[in-house]
């Protein structure tokens, strides 16, 4: 039998009145957020501002005559980025589960609207939108719009329960149907912006989340043959030099040195950085790579400076923050009781980090080139504001999930508001604090 | 079990994958960061020559024969130019080139595969342009079109104006764009006039800038001191003067004088003509041999006849010395016929020849005579002594030493050619160096052309004075040396050599010149070379002619020369006539103890 509460019933039950309803009488027994995801995304964040300063100053002076030209705009993005990651910690999962499909419909317009002439063109491509006071770029929004989609469908009762519980089903509401369908419509704009690196950590992140949802065995083997069988044919396919090129990384990243015929510029200048910084680094705004012989050190290459100027110290570090959000982060999802909120999480979770383990992949030339940020440090408004987007939603299931905080609220109900916090005791509009029901969103899976 | 469990189970092993691959990139960490530390390179550095300013050349009385203004070149960092086209609208208006040549100069970021942080885009700007510049550079970086404030500037560079342009310019020579001395006395005295640049060496950003918290090192430069030549304007005037003279009237391949205090050996002038412009230097001349009285050795003929007198009064007893040589014109010694100059012209010998007779007809004859008397030990002794094939040492690039034949080689035939000087070569500055010791009684003088340095103050640091260098011959042959060669002017061959109101001593010279190995007909080397007063010597003065044409006779050629340069530079150094009746010798000798 299925315990679990889930938000869909809340969906599907109750009319708007009621689901209304259900939300003011979710809303008050909630636990706080992780603190531990909080507190480090926070550090991430302002000493990513920090090492930005460093990264950033000597570009910033050349281009635009002030050092701290990417620091004010980060700083700015920040607060931003933390209001609404607080914001949306606080959001009632419910609605954002009911909105999902039209944040994906406006994601894919924002997508679309890169032609119009709002887009703005760089290097040809047309990955921004000219909104003030800062370029967005949809397809960071897309990242979290389209986990938020497929968590969604995903989490949607199979099509054999829906039949017996007498509902019809059409061939489009199958959900891995639904799911294939939002991420080839999100992956597709993205591609023709191009952005060939977000597409495919958005695919990632998505089938993350497909392969969390529980898909059959037999269709993830059949994914991943595919995947191989497409592989096999990109091999057979490929140019000469193509085919120089991967075989020149794959033999670098064996060896760990660099064949400075084949090896992008960008890579050999940030593996020297992270070569120079040694254990202890050469000291913060010491590196002399980010002296414009690294190419964006202040985005796509910051870990590089974080490499020469704190050393293996600075970067083991710097590894274990990101380990350990993608530990909250998987800690919350599996104590989610929720379908849905799980999914939510782990998707968010995978996207971040993997995000964060592409970027210092690339930077150490463990991985191919790629033009992506380092979550949390790297300069750029989207990419920050959304990352913090994202933790704030894993926050906010973190809000729904632990069993034990449950069970201790539960408990020590006569304790305040139970979140362990004090507080001025203030005039419940339910009355007696002591009699609150635990709600259904609450209910523990092992009392029957 | 329940989608929810599955999906627990799924995270997890999802996890472990994700801790599988961070733990790999762990690994890459600590391979690069500790490991592999070492082979990180050192971090860029640019070195930046600082030259100090080159110093000047002056003359004896403190004219300046070539002097560094301070000049201005603008120059451009094309690594640190973002936008090519805006800065090139920026640039044009300021500078004297045109639109294509500025795009190429700033496409140039690299050169031979290296990074170039360096073009150069005017020369000689003024600075006024400079600072215009400086300001359109700081705008233009302002504006994001380049990535430094300096990505144009003003440099200061050293620069080098000759301002008496072709005077004595084969003496002080020149210098190559990069400023270093490469002919000449700016070459010999490169180091001392140039200093010792300086540098600074900084890390460098990867446009060029220095890093404001990089390592620094400074090495001062040395400033360069001046070199003060002991030519003296107005004698070296003369001298190109007359030399010019020389050169219209008989199209000679080139004229060269000097001018020599045969008391000290301070060599007072030294003159090459054709000249050139040192100031805007033909590339042919780079590397070139451009001093011929210092590099082209030459047969000295006639004028050697002296060397073999002065061994002749110096080694031979007095019943050999009051032989007469009869010349017949020819004589045959072995296969060879030596014939002398007079057989030519008037068709006979010059007949019995006394020594002094010799030199005063400058009779070829005589002189085998007296050198068979002599021997060719005795011969090849004092040549050697005079300092044939051997450097002055004056103080020249690129000196010859001219040749001496070996001892064993010479056979009667040889001898004989060189007792009147074929078969042997000396450059002009030695033959002049040969008179200068017979003009000092015997003692040769080491000839120096730098009379002191001074530092860049102005403070005499060094001061170079006269030395001897040997005793050739004693005292008293070189006068009477000197009296024949008195006789040479009064009453021989060099009579249109004659100096209005001064003894003169001097000899004539018409060598054959030796072209690819064999004697060129109607190719001669003509020379005068002499001194005076002939009591009391104070300038020695060498005029050499190659291949002129209308006349080859040393008199006829340089002898005129010899006597313009001695009468005006006699004038210079303020030494009164003194065949003049009216003067008294006490008042000349007031005033001739002034030598310059």
């Amino acid at each position: 039998m299925d315990h679990t509460w889930d938000t869909r019933a809340a969906l599907m039950s109750a009319p708007r009145g009621g689901a209304a309803q259900v939300v003011s009488r979710a809303k008050k027994p909630l636990n706080p957020f992780d603190p531990t995801l909080f507190f480090v995304t926070l550090f991430l964040t302002v000493s990513g501002i920090c090492m930005l300063f460093s990264a950033s100053y000597a570009v910033g002076i050349a281009r635009h005559q002030s050092a701290f030209h990417y620091v004010w705009k980060q700083m700015v993005f920040a607060g931003i980025g933390l209001a609404l990651m607080i914001a949306c910690s606080k959001v009632n999962l419910i609605t954002v589960r009911r909105l999902s499909f039209l944040l994906l419909l406006v994601t894919a317009l924002l997508l679309v609207l890169v032609w119009s002439p709002f887009g703005l063109e760089l290097s040809g491509a047309r990955r921004w939108l000219k909104t003030w006071p800062f370029a967005l770029q949809p397809s960071e929004v897309a990242k979290l719009t389209l986990i938020l989609f497929i968590a969604h469908t995903l989490s949607i009762r199979q099509r054999s329960t829906r039949r017996m519980a007498g509902g019809s089903v059409e061939w489009w509401q199958e959900p891995l149907l639904r799911a294939a369908l939002a991420i080839g419509l999100i992956a597709g704009l993205i591609l023709f912006e191009p952005h060939l690196s977000v597409v495919v950590m958005l695919t990632a992140g998505a089938a993350v989340v497909c392969f969390l949802a529980g898909i059959p065995r037999r269709l993830l083997w059949a994914a991943i043959g595919a995947c191989v069988l497409v592989g096999v044919i990109g091999l057979a396919t490929a140019k000469d030099y193509q085919i120089k090129r991967i075989e020149s990384w794959f033999g670098s990243a064996l060896t760990c040195a660099e064949d400075p015929e084949v090896t992008p510029y960008q890579i050999i200048q940030s593996v020297k950085g992270v070569r120079a910084g040694g254990l202890v680094g050469v000291g913060f705004c010491e590196g002399k790579q980010k002296l414009l012989f690294l190419p964006s050190a202040h985005n796509d290459f910051i870990f590089s400076v974080v490499g020469e100027e704190l050393g293996l110290l600075g970067t083991l570090f710097t590894l274990g923050l990101y380990v350990v959000i993608l530990w909250r982060g998987f800690h919350i999802a599996y104590q989610s009781e929720d379908q849905f909120c799980s999914l939510l999480a782990a998707g968010l979770t995978t996207t971040v980090t993997l995000e964060a383990m592409v970027n210092i992949g690339v930077a150490i030339n463990l991985l191919p080139t790629t033009g992506m940020a380092l979550p949390f440090i790297s300069y750029g408004g989207s990419s920050l504001i959304m990352n913090l987007v994202m933790v704030g939603f894993i926050l906010n299931v973190s809000r729904h999930s632990s069993l034990q905080t449950w069970r201790g609220l539960h408990e020590d109900s006569a304790r305040g508001r139970g979140n362990g916090r004090a507080h001025l005791p203030r005039a419940d509009h339910r009355g007696s604090r002591g009699v609150r029901q635990p709600s259904r969103l609450h209910r523990v899976r092992w009392r029957p | 079990m329940t989608t929810l469990d599955e999906t627990r189970v799924r995270i997890e092993r999802l996890c472990y994958v994700l801790l599988i691959f961070i733990g790999i990139m762990a690994f890459r960490l600590v391979r690069l960061q500790v490991l592999q530390h070492d082979r990180a390179g050192r971090s860029e550095t640019k070195r930046e020559k600082i030259v100090p300013r080159r110093a000047g050349i002056y003359t004896r009385d403190g004219v300046s024969l070539a002097v560094s203004p301070e000049g201005v070149r603008i120059c451009a960092n094309p690594r640190a130019v973002l936008d090519k086209e805006a800065t090139a609208q920026a640039l044009i208006p300021l500078l004297e080139m045109s639109q294509g040549e500025l795009m190429d100069a700033l496409d140039r970021t690299e050169v031979g595969g290296r990074k170039n942080y360096f073009v150069k885009l005017q020369e000689m700007a003024d600075p006024e342009t400079a600072r215009e510049l400086e300001a359109a550079s700081l705008q233009l970086w302002q504006a994001g079109n380049t990535a430094s404030p300096r990505a144009v500037y003003g440099e200061p560079f050293n620069y080098r104006e000759y301002p008496r342009k072709d005077f004595a310019s084969q003496l002080i020579g020149f210098v190559n764009c990069r400023g270093d001395g490469v002919e000449g006395i700016e070459q010999f005295w490169n180091d001392m006039i140039g200093g010792r640049p300086g540098y600074m060496e900084a890390e460098v950003d990867a446009v060029g800038n220095p890093i404001p918290n990089g390592r620094r090192r400074f090495f001062p430069p040395e400033e360069g001191s001046h070199v003060v030549l002991t030519i003296d304007d107005r004698i070296q005037f003369y001298t190109e003067q007359a030399a010019q003279a020389v050169v219209d009237a008989f199209q000679p391949n080139w004229v060269t004088a000097i001018v020599m205090n045969p008391r000290s050996g301070e060599v007072l002038s030294m003159a090459t003509r054709p000249g050139f412009d040192p100031n805007n230097i033909p590339e042919r001349l780079a590397g070139r041999e451009i001093n011929r009285a210092v590099n082209f050795p030459y047969e000295p003929g006639s004028t050697f006849k002296l060397v073999t007198a002065s061994a002749a009064l110096a080694d031979l007893p007095p019943d050999k010395l009051a032989v007469k040589v009869n010349c017949k014109g020819s004589i045959r010694i072995g296969k060879h016929t030596i014939r002398c100059w007079i057989l030519a012209k008037e068709g006979h010998g010059h007949g019995p020849q006394t020594l002094s007779d010799g030199i005063k007809n400058s009779c070829n004859m005589a002189m085998v005579g007296f050198g068979r008397m002599l021997g060719k030990e005795a011969l090849y002794h004092y040549a050697e002594m005079y300092g044939v094939g051997e450097a002055t040492d004056l103080g020249c690039p690129r000196e010859k030493r001219g040749i001496l034949p070996d001892l064993r080689t010479w056979d009667d035939a040889r001898l004989a050619n060189i007792s009147f000087g074929q078969g042997l070569t000396v450059t002009p500055i030695q033959l002049l160096r040969i008179v200068s010791t017979i003009a000092n009684d015997g003692m040769m003088m080491q000839p120096y052309l730098v009379k002191e340095i001074r530092s860049a103050e102005g403070e005499t640091v060094q001061r170079f004075h006269p030395k001897e260098t040997r005793r050739v011959i004693p005292e008293a042959v070189a006068h009477q040396v000197g009296a024949m060669m008195e006789r040479v002017v009064a009453e021989g061959t060099g009579k249109l050599a004659s100096v209005k109101g001064y003894r003169a001593a001097g000899k004539t010279g018409s060598a054959e010149k030796v072209v690819n190995g064999r004697y060129a007909p109607g190719k001669f080397v003509s020379s005068f070379v002499g001194f005076l007063p002939a009591e009391d010597p104070k300038l020695a003065i060498l005029v050499v002619a190659d291949e002129p044409k209308g006349s080859h006779w040393g008199s006829v050629v340089c002898g005129p020369a010899f006597a313009e340069i001695a009468s005006k530079s006699m004038m210079r150094i303020r030494f009164e006539p003194t065949l003049l009746a009216e003067r008294s010798s006490t008042a000349s000798t007031t005033t001739s103890n002034s030598p310059p």
